[in-house]
């Protein structure tokens, strides 16, 4: 991989003997160090307007000197990015070399900048105000000086100087408001030399020292404490211990050390090619990935994931954390002394008379370049290993950069999302691509659906372009809503061997699995066998394997892809709720996942976007595990389309052959399950209707099972049990359609069994049904009484719903619309029955039963029903007047008009023996008496019937005064003597009672004497108290336990220590 | 003693808000019982050792999820590899029970288990201390009319349960530790893994069929 994270600029050219010796930049400002102690101040134009001359990458390998490699930079005296602001001389004052200059940020005038220049001598401390500069001040005890920090630490401002084996901390201070001073506050001695000091970040106060031999942090806030930097792992001995050479102080200057800073938590130790991370939180060090060929002349850290290390001839861009080289630039300098820094975006290389300068480049360049690149990342591996392939690697290092990215980088800027949210859509889209990249070409279907789309939420649409069109539900609704009977489509040359499967190799592979279990007959494996001898055996034995390895694969991605879904669907059901949902930390809504949408239409989309993913998803379920179709359609939630669900549900519907075959089932059951959730009644009505009507695919079948299935099916069972499954809101739904499942029964008896199925069911729906309006269904709608009284009968009698109705006093309704229904039936058939036989019919039985036994019809509505001029209807009306009260009339009907004497009498003694009503039924005895004996002559055996049977319960004087004298006094005398022998019982009885009455005033006379002789009699207030003995006086008294007369208090006395010592 | 290996069952509880999922989880775990009634965020569990027929030791560990729709946000990842699912409803709450198909219906598509026919799942009514006058009328019918349902119904074990008084709650989770255990040595013997994107290492050669050579 060689990609481009620097690229070459500018270049100084120095003319005359002396060499760089240091580079420093800083604020636009080039300062640079000469070996003769001179110092020079370049400032650099603001804009850099000039493009880099910097060809493509490849061919750098040709330029192998450095003189051909100066052309790759712009020249400064032509392109004038820096010009000389200022030269001094001999700033070292002895012609020494300037060692290293570092700025320190702590002028407040912006043309004052404070310099530090180290020699092998001292370190000095410059000011430099326009063209002048000024000595602040000659460091005590600095010479051979390592390195140097500047540092704040609780308001005070601290330099630290690196020398030999010390460590010397200056404090400056303003002497007065222009004038610093560097006060020298500590010294501190250390077992080995200095080679670099570093702040640890986010402590404040911590110094990390790289001493020759091993590591130290210094607490400034504790005093300058040292506490010695463990490294426990035993592959980092080395790293920790000063080498053989340095121990025989062969080695003065080695070993190099740098301290970079990766991140606020983690630093980068190098010591010779050795590299650890130090992890600051966890003070944890662990090797690096970074494995360094040499001893770098200078090493530091790139935003936001390069090391880059600069050799004698080239430099390494690596990224820190696989220690992946990702560029290397052969600069050809071919030198040790090379000088350099680097600030933000700027690298500058000093070496001899030249400067190079370098950008790095921004980072959509950087990514543009991880994009393109493609091919074998080694030559060995894998052929099938995705970490084998550049544009995997390649992909991985752009989400690796970005992902590392600051969010505050100008990078993330956009005016339409925050730019925490734009780091996480920029990283969704290379993930897209990456999992892409692994569907198509390395199959690895969990990583690429699951591991990414799902985890990143990539869009729907992308990931089923990756899945052939019968698995799209998008394309699926298209082709239904056009009636595209042919969706294979002619398929792209792919790599993705998913999206080659056709409907038709998965019913192969279900047939072959089938066939397998062990069902071919002898005839098939004899073509086969011959097959098997043919010449294409090898090639076909080979297409099929292929072809199974394909299905396998297919299968595994649907697997895959059936999870993705799922998790889509969650998410979109949450958006459809009007929610955004929390994903990484940050919100996402649905336009950034459709960016494309407007807020407008939002829903709308939504609901199309909810509808393709279950479409899919049934697809999904429909092709490889339809045993889960059930549970999907029976969602309430879910947003299938209808049409391709009917489409995919009825295709196999009567071909009972292929579900054998393939296994698959009839769907019929959850075709309804589907439309009843979702609430698509009439549609699934229709269907049944035209299933049941539809004579066009009128086929019979060679096995009984498949023809008695069919006839289930165009039955109207399944209307039936659909119907049986709506509520009271559909009820004109269930009467539209349940009129062809009615009428069409021709059997009465069926009939009613269909009904009472639909409408006289215990199920909850059933009972919420408007019972009027059922009612009003059969004997207006279908014009059936019968349906009707059925109807009735089951509402009054038999269902649960009969407290319910009295409740809302709509059961006396039902009563008299039942009344009247059998009084219709009978009137029509009245004709056709004598009297006698008229009686006996069912309808006159139940209708004189229910007279009999209910009330809550409302009279008048039945009387006037009732044709009175009819005898065959009369009984009924004795019902009715018995309820108004009018018993004269009942009577009348009884004895006069249906000449009923035995009836009569026995409506009387009923209407006697009613509580509160004696009277009355003596009165009525007596108007029938009466009757009678209008006619006395034809009643007489009439009249002696009735006194025999119900003179008791009549006066006798009443009955011997209307008797006309003539009546023969021997037809009385059942009535006398009955009369006589109730008389004398009467008698009998009262003076049973009298003697009881006697007995009870005698007992309680006794009682009462008894209790009287219960007094306690007190002969005068000159009595003694028994417990006292004191006269009794007037005082209050008691009782006493022995019965005696005491005085009140000596009772109550006499009681205490009885309580107290009771338990 | 090589099946003496300790086994982790996973066991996943949903129903409606307010059935009682929690203290059940709590009583069978801790035997302890609150009156206060705190809303289940996201997903919770708890885990319970105990013995199968005296001999096999297992782990469960039992899911509590939030029963509410605005916290029924949780992933595939939640439901995938459960052993059994335990639906619960509240026997005073007719329409906790009329939901169960639904929730069975969710946890099959969401699990996208291997053999929604056979997976194992149990329906726990709870609160059967309450009040007789309290409870859904005519439930035995109405329950007999769900589980009986040919399609999509509920044909499982019932089991009617007091969290509060800890009744037959020790019954229930001990069958639904068996049917868990059945159902976790059939995953087993299946071998169904779904994350398996590197068992293609055979056969690879075969697919570059376009330039396969067919001599």
């Amino acid at each position: 991989m060689n990609v481009d994270i620097i690229e070459p600029f500018n270049r100084i050219h120095f003319t005359g003997s002396p060499r760089v010796s240091a580079v420093h930049y800083y604020h636009n400002r080039l300062f640079m160090g000469f070996n003769n102690g001179d110092l020079q101040v370049y400032s650099s134009l603001t804009s850099q307007s000039q493009k880099p001359l910097y060809p493509a990458a490849k061919t750098l390998k040709t330029l192998k000197s450095f003189n051909d490699i100066k052309f790759l930079f712009h020249d400064n005296s032509q392109s004038q990015q820096f010009e000389l602001d200022s030269a001094f001389s001999n700033l070292s004052q002895d012609s020494s070399a300037i060692d290293s200059i570092k700025c320190i940020p702590i002028s407040n005038e912006s043309n004052k900048t404070i310099l530090v220049i180290t020699t092998a001598e001292c370190v000095r401390a410059y000011e430099l105000i326009g063209s002048h500069i000024n000595l602040v001040q000659e460091l005590d005890d600095t010479k051979s000086c390592s390195d140097c920090l500047y540092t704040e630490y609780d308001e005070h401002r601290l330099f630290l100087v690196g020398t030999k084996k010390k460590l010397i901390a200056f404090k400056i201070v303003n002497k007065t408001r222009n004038i610093l001073i560097f006060q020298k506050v500590k010294e501190i001695s250390l077992k080995d030399r200095v080679k670099t000091i570093a702040l640890i970040p986010g402590s404040g106060s911590k110094i990390l020292l790289s001493l020759a031999s091993d590591f130290v942090i210094v607490d400034i806030a504790k005093d300058f404490s040292i506490i010695a930097l463990a490294i426990d792992d035993p592959t980092l001995y080395n790293f920790n211990h000063s080498t053989s050479f340095s121990y025989f102080g062969l080695s003065s200057s080695g070993p190099a050390a740098w301290t970079i800073k990766l991140s606020e938590d983690k630093l980068l130790l190098v010591k010779d090619t050795q590299c650890v991370e130090y992890t600051i939180s966890s003070q944890v060090i662990r090797p690096s990935a970074i494995k360094l060929t040499a001893v770098p002349i200078f090493v530091d850290f790139i935003e936001p994931m390069y090391i880059m290390v600069v050799y004698g001839k080239r430099i390494e861009i690596v990224d820190y954390v696989n220690g992946d080289r990702i560029q290397i630039f052969n600069h050809q300098i071919n030198s040790n002394s090379i000088y350099a820094c680097h600030e933000d975006r700027t690298i500058f290389l000093g070496s001899g008379s030249d400067i190079l300068q370098f950008n790095v480049l921004e980072y959509k360049k950087q990514i543009e370049q991880y994009l393109n690149i493609s091919g074998k990342g080694s030559s060995l591996g894998n052929i099938k290993d995705p970490n084998n392939d550049l544009r995997i690697i390649g992909l991985d290092k752009a989400i690796s950069l970005v992902s590392k990215l600051d969010t505050k980088c100008p990078f993330f800027y956009n005016k339409e999302v925050s730019n925490e949210k734009k780091k996480y859509l920029e990283l969704r889209d290379l993930y897209k691509s990456k999992a892409v990249l692994l569907f198509e070409s390395y199959s690895k279907y969990h990583e690429s659906l699951v591991d990414i789309c799902s985890d990143w939420m990539i869009a729907y649409p992308d990931v089923l372009e990756l899945f052939p069109d019968f698995l799209n539900g998008d394309s699926k609704i298209r082709s239904v809503l056009s009636n595209d009977a042919d969706e294979t489509k002619s398929i792209r040359s792919t790599h993705n061997v998913v999206k080659r499967v056709s409907k038709e190799d998965i019913q192969t592979l279900r047939f072959a699995t089938t066939a397998e279990s062990g069902t071919e007959n002898e005839a098939d494996r004899r073509t086969m066998s011959s097959r098997a001898t043919s010449p294409q055996k090898v090639p076909n034995r080979l297409q099929g394997y292929a072809k199974s390895q394909n299905m396998r694969k297919f299968s595994k991605a649907v697997n895959n892809l059936i999870i993705y879904l799922t998790d889509q669907r969650r998410i979109h059901m949450s958006f459809l709720n009007g929610d955004n949902i929390q994903w990484k930390g940050i919100e996402i809504s649905p336009l950034d996942i459709y960016p494309n949408l407007s807020k407008e239409d939002l829903k709308n989309k939504l609901h199309q976007a909810a509808t393709t993913i279950d479409t899919s998803l049934f697809l999904c379920y429909f092709h490889t595990k339809p045993m889960l179709l059930g549970p999907l359609l029976r969602l309430p939630n879910n947003h299938c389309n209808a049409s391709v669900v009917n489409e995919c549900l009825m295709s196999n519907i009567h071909n009972h052959v292929q579900q054998r075959e393939l296994q698959q089932p009839n769907f019929i059951k959850e075709l309804l399950d589907f439309y009843f959730t979702r609430g698509l009644h009439k549609d699934a009505l229709e269907m049944l209707y035209r299933l049941s009507h539809n004579d066009e695919e009128e086929e019979t079948h060679s096995n009984d099972d498949d023809n008695a299935f069919d006839d289930f099916l165009k039955g109207p069972d399944l209307t039936i049990q659909y119907l049986k499954k709506m509520t009271n809101q559909d009820l004109d739904l269930v009467f539209q359609f349940s009129y062809w499942v009615i009428v069409e029964e021709t059997d009465f008896h069926r009939s009613v069994e269909k009904i009472r199925l639909i409408f006289m069911n215990d199920s909850y729906e059933c009972e919420n049904y408007d019972n009027f309006k059922v009612l009003n269904y059969f004997t207006q709608v279908l014009k059936n009484d019968a349906f009707g009284i059925i109807y009735l009968e089951w509402l009054n009698f038999e269902s649960d719903l009969v407290d319910h109705l009295s409740r809302k006093k709509t059961l006396g309704k039902f009563h008299t619309k039942l009344c009247l229904l059998y009084l219709k039936q009978l009137k029509e058939v009245k004709d056709e029955y004598d009297l006698d036989s008229f009686t006996k019919i069912e309808y006159y039985v139940k209708l004189y039963n229910f007279l009999g036994s209910t009330s809550l019809y409302e009279p008048w509505t039945v009387l006037k029903s009732i044709p009175t001029t009819e005898d065959k209807f009369l009984r009924f009306t004795i019902f009715i007047y018995k309820r108004l009260g009018e018993h004269d009339k009942s009577i009348d009907v009884l004895f006069n008009q249906l000449n009923d004497l035995d009836a009569a009498m026995q409506y009387c003694c009923d209407i006697y023996q009613l509580p509160n009503s004696q009277n009355i039924g003596e009165q009525l005895l007596h108007k029938l008496l009466e009757d009678l004996l209008m006619n006395y002559h034809e009643n007489v055996e009439s009249i002696e019937k009735l006194l025999t049977l119900q003179g008791s319960k009549m006066s006798i004087l009443r009955v011997m005064t209307a008797l006309p004298n003539s009546f023969p006094l021997h037809r009385l005398e059942k009535f006398l003597t009955s009369h006589m022998r109730g008389s004398q019982e009467t008698l009998h009885d009262a003076r049973i009672a009298s003697q009881l009455y006697k007995v009870g005033s005698i007992k309680l006379q006794d009682r009462i004497w008894k209790i009287q002789s219960q007094e306690y009699p007190i002969a005068s207030g000159k009595q003694l108290c028994t417990i006292c003995n004191k006269r009794l006086g007037y005082s209050v008294f008691s009782v006493g336990k022995d019965n005696q007369i005491v005085h009140y208090g000596c009772a109550q006395r006499a009681l205490k220590p009885a309580r107290g010592s009771s338990p | 003693m090589s099946g003496r290996k300790k086994t982790l069952l996973k066991v996943i509880i949903l129903g409606d808000s307010g059935v009682g999922k929690t203290s059940l989880m709590q009583q069978f775990v801790n035997n302890k019982f609150s009156h206060q009634y705190k809303a289940t965020i996201g997903a919770d569990f708890l885990t319970k050792e105990i013995s199968i027929d005296g001999n096999k030791q297992v782990t469960l560990q039992i899911w509590d999820t939030a029963g509410q729709e605005r916290f029924q946000s949780l992933g595939v990842a939640f439901y995938r590899g459960a052993d059994c699912c335990v639906l619960c409803y509240d026997v005073t709450n007719e329409k906790s029970l009329n939901n169960l198909t639904s929730w069975k219906d969710e946890f099959l598509v969401q699990s996208n288990v291997s053999n929604p026919q056979d997976f194992p799942f149990i329906i726990i009514g709870n609160k059967i201390d309450v009040d007789e006058a309290k409870k859904i009328p005519s439930l035995q019918k109405k329950l007999q009319n769900i589980t009986n349902n040919q399609l999509g119904g509920l044909n499982y074990p019932v089991f009617e349960t007091s969290a509060k008084d800890g009744i037959n709650v020790e019954a229930a989770f001990e069958v639904i530790a068996k049917m868990a255990l059945q159902q976790e040595e059939l995953n087993d013997a299946n071998g169904n893994d779904v994350s398996d994107d590197y068992n293609d290492a055979i056969n690879i050669h075969l697919e570059s069929e376009s330039s396969g050579c067919a001599c």
